[in-house]
């Protein structure tokens, strides 16, 4: 499988659980990842957190 | 309007390309490329990444690098895929804080004066952070610099700056990144990789080189008829002009 197509409630459940495991707001992630604070797996995590936002985003109804 | 068809065949193609480059290069067992795009009608946006996170470079069988690639893409009214964003990060592999050891971004539309397709090194340079220390007040990016540096216990990170890579039509793909540090850093190999490098290069090439030619038909007419070429307007349409915003940009 080279796509996989997501709900975006699911998007967002995973995007909350990744962020739960790193004990972190989004906000927080983005500082600490600016600042290079961040382990390997952590900035995996930070990459996906990335990636849902701006899927997440693009999906939002417009205004 | 984008079909979903259109979306997956080409979400699906490019992360196969992907893979087939990775997997020729460091093994079989790399963890392949996935696009992941929201499911509603319409959809025009997709990512491709690794699920794993990154491809493990090694040495005798041992980590040493780690890179982290992703590509934010968009299908276009025209069914053109577009690459409006794209991060290759290479870290040092160890358990520590991973400080990036260099990154290759491109930004279809950056909101500053940097490059769209720009490097940040991560190093230190004693007589780079002075220069960075002593950056000038005219331009949005100099006094960026010298705001950070005058807060109290900020020192200057050469990773500030943005070094332009060939533009966006010549940027520096994957496969490239790879090779070098491939050759440069003695890195586990396939014996072929080289084949799946040139093979993945041409196509990502070709491609560039066909939306260059679109930026300035002009010189492309002109370097034709040089090679000996005849080429001639045969539409009822005007012939398409440069893009100025594409062929004069950093």
């Amino acid at each position: 499988m080279a796509i996989e197509l997501i709900e975006l409630d699911e998007a967002l459940r995973r995007r909350s659980e990744l962020l739960s495991s790193l004990r972190m707001t989004e906000g927080d992630l983005r500082d600490r990842a600016d600042r290079y604070d961040l382990t390997l797996d952590e900035r995996a995590k930070a990459a996906e957190v990335e990636i849902l936002s701006y899927l997440i985003e693009e999906a939002a109804p417009s205004e | 309007m984008t079909g979903p068809g259109e979306l997956r065949a080409k979400a699906e193609w490019f992360a196969d390309k992907l893979t087939r480059v990775t997997q020729g290069v460091v093994g079989p067992d790399c963890v392949a490329f996935e696009a992941r795009a929201i499911e509603r009608p319409n959809q025009t946006t997709f990512v491709v990444s690794q699920p794993s996170g990154f491809i493990q470079l090694m040495v005798n069988n041992k980590p040493l690098l780690a890179v982290q690639a992703s590509y934010f893409c968009r299908i276009s009214g025209l069914g053109h895929m577009k690459v409006e964003k794209s991060t290759i990060v290479v870290f040092p592999f160890d358990g520590a804080r991973a400080k990036p050891l260099v990154r290759y971004d491109f930004i279809d539309a950056p909101n500053a004066k940097i490059p769209a397709a720009h490097v940040q090194f991560h190093a230190t340079h004693p007589e780079l952070d002075r220069a960075m220390e002593n950056a000038g007040r005219a331009t949005r990016g100099g006094r960026k610099l010298q705001k950070k540096f005058s807060k109290a216990g900020a020192a200057p990170d050469a990773s500030n700056l943005h070094f332009p890579v060939g533009g966006r039509r010549f940027r520096p793909e994957l496969e490239d990144v790879l090779e070098m540090l491939v050759h440069e850093f003695g890195i586990d190999h396939e014996d072929n990789f080289e084949a799946a490098i040139v093979r993945s290069r041409r196509e990502w090439r070709a491609i560039q080189l066909r939306a260059a030619i679109q930026d300035a038909p002009d010189v492309a007419v002109s370097e034709l008829k040089n090679l000996g070429y005849l080429v001639k307007w045969c539409h009822w349409r005007p012939p398409p002009q440069r893009r100025p915003h594409r062929f004069d940009e950093l």
